[in-house]
Order: structure tokens, then sequence, then C-alpha cells
């Protein structure tokens, strides 16, 4: 069945993809290793058009291709399943991941390490892609880590700079913490059910004990925290920042940090099965949402802005499976996507043209240099703001909607105060970096400076945006721009249009939301509404009118300013009460190790030197002395046949 | 009367035995040798073994202390040794050789008893030469042959040592 | 007549002391000479065993003894002679290449 095909088929164009760059690449490949990625991924997004198509006919179909692990009764095959939920997650994957491929084209341009970017790209789409299709549990686990490792050797890809590789090891650490929550999870599911394959353990998930249920559900919610960079595992994503832009577009904001959010979808009939679980869920989405939120409103990096805000938004995808709204979670995932990765393509477009700056507080009024940047970008903050048409309205109604019908009315609150957060935030940096009252030109004298332009080959705080060779601010080329136009018309009409008919698709796989008419619902939409365009307008006031002074407000509460700018100290305990004790451990271990372990075996290897020093004594060369030995032998001969 | 010979033979053959071991000077000790050989000679009569007394004196006492002499000679040596016997050595030395001594005649005091037996053993009636002259030419005629061999390989040997190069 | 533990006793004393000479003393002549009065010895009471059973097998193997001695002796000799030739004395403790 060509539908079977497919499936295997869709990773598999990628993996191909990473050897020949992979292997290849510094000798064939080299200024040419896009067109292997490009040609494997867009082929594959092609297929994964197929599957949606195929999927809209069948529900569910699955592919053996053999048996991975056989003990006993304990069988695992390499099964890779599709249903809706799949398909959507297959487009979006390599939708996204083709887009940022071409922009990857222009943006890393010159970069020494060109080849084993795209190489690294193409690992990373592959293991994303085989994490959707896994039809068991254990291959979830073992694509899971791969994309954390394909996610640090993306995050610290310049590792010459300190700050990318510790960036790197950061993520991977904190994701590990996670990842032994979902290990123990994993575990806990075979225990009690004896298998992993996704069919049964949900067939037999309304027969097991509330709490063993509760316990597994908690525990792959630590896995997904952990990847999706929920509180308190969310330490790790800001940091990643450190990579180049097109990684933090895919990864960090589409694909990647979603998987937590899949991961918890596809396991809805456990999830349902523990309604403390569920509740778990929807509180550290909330307080995630919040927390992130508030941390965003005082940053001053563009992409640690979009960054906190990823995270923030994964809270209300979490908020949204917690409360129930399946489809809306899953639809605010798809939507997201989009504009996040647009928001982010954008930040690496504005940094391509000023030359590598991050930070909003020296830039402005760059509209009239960079149109189509401006414009793509203004469209992709509409969509976080949740403004309508823009389809992060219609994601965010599903969601929010969903929690007050729900009767979950303290999440609701804190979800709106999240929202119109985040309309403040992602207007501030809008208002400060393409409008508003200071002059960029003033800021940065063309032409950009060569210093600048060294950047080629490794290091480069993303200062990757900077070409020497033509001064002063200027657009982006046409590989970088077309990925932000097509993401930009996917936030405009991805939303109305798609959201009954997403509902509908993925309702066959995913239980619907509790819908009931509840009163004052519609004046909860409202007031949704109202707080999103409020947050706008505040952000207009103050930056674009510049009637409130941000300084003064500061000021006035200095106690909450710093604890919004130092991301609540949440690093600083960490290093504090985990990582220092860790190290003193480590280095306690490590003088146990030279010291006794190695001082034991070389102690061993001393004392049979010096006995074998001291016995060769005894080698004179005098033959005097060795018929002394012989007499004495002979005295002690004689002693023996005495004594008997 | 036999007691008296034996007793007087025995000093004679610990006095210089004890001479060679202790004396100065080399050519003391090679003299001292010979002494010693020859009163062992006289124990061999005594004990009825008169070929082998013979043979000892004509080998032992004759031609090897002759050996011994010339080597000395040729050695040119003053022939004074010092500080033997001084030091931690020649106590731990004495020593042993007195816990050897010690455990030798306990290995036979022990076992046997003290031993009295006819000191002249052999058949009356043949003497010594008669015995060895059948013996060693029938029943040990092949280590006999041997011992030729022995002694010619033996002259080749230092022969070639001996050499001047 | 003499009892033979006598000689047997005999034997040994001239066993111990010719080992303490070859033990104690540096000159290699003189060591040499006290390996004759341990042979000695041996012989001393190979022929008083003959004579304690009577029997002619200790009397021919002391004279086996005497030749083997007599060959041996030639050889030790010759080789002491050579020693000197080279080193100039007759010190044993000069011979240390085996040394470790």
């Amino acid at each position: 069945m060509i539908a079977d095909q497919l499936l295997w088929l869709i990773p598999a164009l990628p993996f191909a993809a990473f050897l020949v760059n992979g292997l290849l690449g510094r000798r064939l490949t080299r200024n040419a290793a896009h067109w292997p990625a490009l040609a494997a991924v867009g082929l594959a997004f092609s297929c994964a058009l197929l599957v949606l198509k195929h999927a809209t006919e069948h529900t569910a179909w699955q592919v053996t291709l053999f048996t991975w692990i056989k003990v006993g009764s304990f069988d695992v095959p390499l099964k890779l399943s599709a249903d809706p939920l799949t398909a959507v997650m297959l487009v979006i994957v390599t939708g996204v991941s083709f887009l940022v491929h071409l922009y990857s084209v222009g943006y890393m341009h010159g970069d020494g390490g060109y080849h084993r970017f795209f190489a690294y790209l193409s690992l990373f789409t592959f293991s994303m892609l085989m994490l959707v299709l896994s039809g068991n549990f254990l291959l979830l686990y073992v694509f899971w880590e791969a994309v954390g490792l394909s996610s640090y050797l993306l995050i610290g890809f310049w590792f010459h700079k300190k700050s990318a590789a510790d960036a790197g090891k950061k993520a991977f650490l904190v994701n590990r913490v996670g990842d032994f929550g979902f290990a123990l999870g994993i575990l806990l599911l075979i225990a009690n059910t004896g298998t992993v394959d996704y069919q049964e353990v949900f067939k037999m998930a309304p027969q097991l004990p509330q709490a063993t249920v509760t316990m597994i559900c908690l525990l792959l919610f630590v896995g997904a925290a952990g990847k999706s960079a929920q509180f308190p595992l969310h330490v790790w994503l800001p940091d990643a920042m450190e990579g180049p832009t097109p990684v933090s577009a895919l990864i960090h904001a589409a694909t990647m940090v979603t998987a937590g959010v899949y991961m918890v979808a596809r396991c809805n009939a456990l999830f349902m099965a523990s309604p403390t679980a569920m509740q778990v869920v929807a509180v550290v989405g909330t307080l995630t949402a919040v927390m992130a939120a508030a941390i965003a409103l005082t940053q001053t990096d563009l992409k640690r802005i979009m960054a906190y805000s990823t995270v923030s938004q994964l809270g209300f995808m979490f908020l949204g499976l917690g409360v129930g709204a399946w489809v809306g979670a899953i639809f605010h995932l798809f939507t997201h996507a989009f504009f996040k990765a647009l928001l982010f393509l954008g930040s690496g477009s504005v940094m391509h043209a000023i030359g590598g700056d991050c930070d909003i507080t020296r830039q402005g009024r760059l509209a009239r240099h960079i149109p189509w940047t401006t414009t793509t970008f203004v469209v992709g903050s509409l969509a976080l703001a949740g403004i309508f048409p823009f389809a992060g309205f219609f994601s965010k109604e599903m969601i929010l909607g969903a929690a007050f019908a729900g009767h979950h009315y303290v999440l609701f609150g804190f979800a709106v105060l999240a929202a119109g957060g985040t309309a403040f935030y992602v207007f501030r940096a809008v208002f400060s970096v393409f409008f508003g009252r200071r002059d960029a030109d003033a800021l940065h004298p063309a032409p950009v400076a060569a210093a600048a332009h060294g950047g080629h080959g490794d290091a480069g705080h993303d200062d990757h945006g900077s070409h020497g060779s033509h001064g002063g601010v200027h657009e982006s080329p046409w590989v970088m721009l077309a990925p932000l136009v097509i993401l930009a018309a996917m936030s405009f009409f991805a939303g109305w249009p798609l959201e009954h008919g997403f509902g509908e698709f993925l309702g066959r796989v995913l239980p619907a939301a509790e819908h009931g008419e509840v009163p004052g619902a519609l004046a909860a939409e409202a007031l949704a509404i109202v707080v999103a365009l409020g947050g706008l307008t505040v952000a207009w006031v103050t930056y674009q009118k510049g009637r409130i002074d941000p300084e003064r407000i500061a000021a006035s509460w200095p106690r909450l300013y710093a604890l919004s700018l130092n991301k609540f100290y949440i690093d600083e305990f960490y290093a504090a009460v985990i990582v220092r004790p860790l190290l003193a451990l480590a280095r306690g271990a490590l003088r146990f190790d030279l010291g006794i372990v190695d001082g034991i075996v070389n102690g061993v290897a001393a004392t049979a030197r010096g006995w074998g020093a001291s016995l060769a004594r005894l080698q004179t060369g005098r033959v005097r002395d060795y018929l002394l030995f012989m007499a004495l032998g002979l005295a002690a001969v004689l002693g023996v046949l005495l004594w008997r | 009367m036999g007691q008296i010979v034996f007793a007087l033979l025995a000093l004679v053959a610990v006095a210089s035995a004890l001479v060679v071991v202790a004396a100065r000077r080399v050519v003391a000790s090679a003299l001292a040798l010979v002494l010693c050989f020859l009163a062992v000679a006289g124990l061999f009569i005594l004990q009825g073994a008169e070929f082998l007394g013979a043979v000892q004196i004509m080998l032992y006492a004759g031609s090897i202390v002759v050996l011994f002499v010339f080597v000395v000679m040729l050695a040119n040596l003053r022939g004074e040794e010092r500080g033997d016997w001084n030091g931690p050595r020649a106590f731990g030395a004495a020593l042993l050789g007195g816990v050897v001594l010690a455990q030798l005649v306990a290995v036979f005091a022990r076992t046997r008893g003290w031993l009295a037996a006819p000191s002249n053993g052999l058949a009356p009636g043949e003497g010594h030469i008669q015995v060895l002259g059948k013996v060693l030419f029938r029943d040990y005629l092949l280590p006999f042959e041997i011992l030729s061999v022995i002694l010619l390989a033996a002259l080749f040997g230092l022969i070639v040592i001996g050499r001047r190069k | 007549m003499v009892a033979v533990s006598w000689y047997l006793t005999l034997g040994a004393v001239l066993f111990s002391i010719g080992l303490v000479g070859v033990l104690v003393r540096r000159n290699i002549v003189v060591m040499l000479m006290s390996i004759e009065l341990m042979v000695n010895a041996v012989n001393l009471n190979l022929v008083a065993f003959s004579n304690l059973h009577a029997h002619y097998t200790g009397l021919v193997l002391a004279l086996f003894v005497i030749g083997v001695e007599a060959a041996e002796l030639g050889v030790a000799l010759a080789i002491i002679l050579a020693w000197h030739r080279h080193s100039g004395n007759l010190n044993a403790d000069g011979a240390t290449l085996l040394k470790g």
C-alpha cells in the first residue's frame, strides 16, 4: 500500500540527506550542502501532504518494519503508526523544516560549518519525524533522546564560543532530568501493562488503578516538561538562543519543544483516566505561561523575548491539554509553529540587517529600511497577540473557551492575564525595533563595521547577519524573505478557515472538549479580546508615542522589575542548590579516585617494585654468597628431615 | 690398639683440616691439606681398604696437592690473606657449620643408634685388591670406562682453558 | 674395634670444617681446598658404610669419586689460572658479572 511506504519514506529522506552531508559534506557538498537537504525535506513535505490526504479517508494505519526486541513475552517491533494527529504533526514538521532550510541558505551563507549545519538539520528532522511516527513508547523514547541530541548539536553549533557550548550542555542536562522522569513513567507503564505498544496501553488504561495511572501520567509529564520547557525545567530554552536563529525557529519554536505537547495529546487515554494529572498539567501550564510572560516584559534581547514567549505559549498549550481542550491545544501548536517560526526568522532577518545586534533598546525606526521584514514581523506579532482575524486568535480562543467552560475560572483569569502580557511585550519589541522614536541610523552608523563581518567561519554571536561588503541597514536576500512571506500568509489564513475542519479532523482521534453553554462564555471571549487589544495599546502608547515612561515605571517597582529582569533568579537558585553541590561532589569523587583508587593500584605496583628491589639485593654476583645460601638450604633440608 | 691409632689419625686429620681452613698463608693451607689426606689414607687402611688408601696417597696427597702448589706458585701470591675471619660473616658461617655438624650427627645417631660394627668388614681371606679387581672389571665396567672418558675430556678441557692466548 | 659411628662422626666433622672454609675464605684456591676436604669426608663415610654392610659398593664408589675429583680439580685449577691472568688476584669476590 502506498500509504505504508510513505510512512517510512518520510523520515528516510532526511536521514539520507544527513548521511550525505555528514559523511561527504566536507569533500563533496561543501557550499552546495543545501541541495540534498532541501530536496530531501521538500520531498518529505510532499509525502506528508499525501499522508494527510490519506488520513482524511482512513482513520489510522500502521507499518511494522521489523522486530526490534523480542524477550519472552516482551515484544517491541519497529512500528510506525499514522492517524490524523500524526498527519498534522508531519505536515508541520516537514513544512517548517523546509522553510527553515531555505532560510538557512541565506542566513548561514559563508559559515565554515555550512555542510555540518545542514547535516544536523537533517538529523533533527529525521529524529522528529520518527518521534511523531513511533508506534510504541520505547521507539518514542529513543527518538525523544535523538531529538535532544540534535538540539544539543545545533545549539552548540558554534562550539568555539564558550557560551554556546555551555548552552548546549545546559539544554541536554536539563532535558536529561525530564527524560529520567519520562523513563520512569515508561517503566511503570511496562510494569503495569506488560507492553509498550500505544494501542494496547491505551486500551488497558481505564482498567488500571487510579493511583498508578496518576503516577504514570505525572512521570510522563515530567518528561514533557523537560522537553517543552515548562516550569521548573524551562531554564534551558532562553540559553538555547546561543544557537543560530534558524535553529531557534525550527527546534525551539515549532517542533522539538512541541514534542511534549504531542506526547501528552497522544496519551490522552492515560491522562483522561487521571483527573489529578490533568489538573497538574493545567496548573503547571498556566503558571509557566504567566511567569514566562512576566519575564518577557523586561528583556531587551529580541531572541530572548521570543524564547520566553515560546515558553509562555507552550504553557498555554498545556493549559489546553489539562482542561480537556485536546483539539484546541494541538490547533494552537499548529498556529504557533507558523507565527513563532515567523517571528524568529524575522528576528534573524533584523539582525542580518543591522549586523548581528539583538538589543531592542539599540534599535528603532527600521521599518523604512526593511519593509518586507517589518510587515511579516508585524503579522506574526498580531497572530501571537491573538488579534482577530489572525490565526493565533482562533487557537487561543479554543483554549480559553474550554478553560472557562470547564469551570477553571482561576486558570482562565491567569491565562487572560498572560495573554495581555503577551500582546504587550511583543508589541513593545515591534515598536522599539521597527517604529518608535529612536533612530537606528544614529545608533548604527553605516557601513556596518568590518569587524562584524569577521564573524564568518565560526564564532559570531549570531552576528551572522552581517555582510560588511554592503554597508548600512539593508533588506535580506530573497531566500530569507520567501519563508517569511509564506509563514506570514499561514499566520493569517490558518485561523478561521481551518478551525472547523481541524476540529473535525482531529476529533476522530482526540476526545472533544467540554462544550456546554456556560453563562458568561461570550463575555469571557470578549474579555480576552479586550485584554489583548489593551496590551497592544499600552505598548503603543509607551513605546511609540512615548506618553508613559517605562524607566519611571521600572523605578517605581524596583523589586518587581528586578525579579522580572533576572528571570525570577531561578537559574541562580539552581546554581546554588544543585549545580554547586554536584560539582563539589564531583570534585570529591575525583579526589577519591585519584587518591584512593589510584593510590591503591599504584601502591600495589610500588609495593611489588619495592619487594622486587629488595629481593634483587640477594643477587650479589658473589659466589661465596650463593654458597652461603646453598649451605643454609642444606641445613634447612636436614632440619626438615630430622623433624620427621 | 686400633682405637689409639684411630684416635691419633682422627686428631691429625681434624687439626690439619682446621689449619687448611684457617691458615693465613695459602702454602700453609696446601701443606696442611697434604697432612690431612695422609691421615685419611691411614684411616682407609685401618678399615681394611688398603688399595683405596694407596690410591688416596698417590692421587690426592701426591698429585692433587702438588697441582695446588703449582697453581699457587704460578699465581705468584704473597700468600697472605687478611680479615677473612673477622666480621659477622665468619661468625655466621661457623654457626652454620656447627648446626650442620649437629644435624649430620643427629641423622645417623637417631636413625640407627650408635653403630658398632666390625671395622674389618670384608670377607676374610680376600684382600681389598682382589675384591676391587673382580668388581671393577665385571659389574662396574661401564662406569670405569666412562671415568676414563671423563679424565680424557678433563684433560682436553684444562689444556684449552689453561692456554695462554 | 672402633665403632663405625666414630668414623661417621669424624666424617661429619671434616665435612663441617670444609663447609665453613668454603663459606668464609675469599681466596679461590683455599676454597677449592676446602671443597676437597668435604669430598674426603664423604669418602670416609662411604668406606665406613661399606664396612658396616660388609659390601664392596662403598669402596667402588669411593674410588670413582677420587677419579672424578681428579678430573674436576684439573679443570678447576685451569680456570683459576685463567682467572688469575684476567684479574691479577685470586679473590673470589671479584667475579660479580652475575650481579643483580
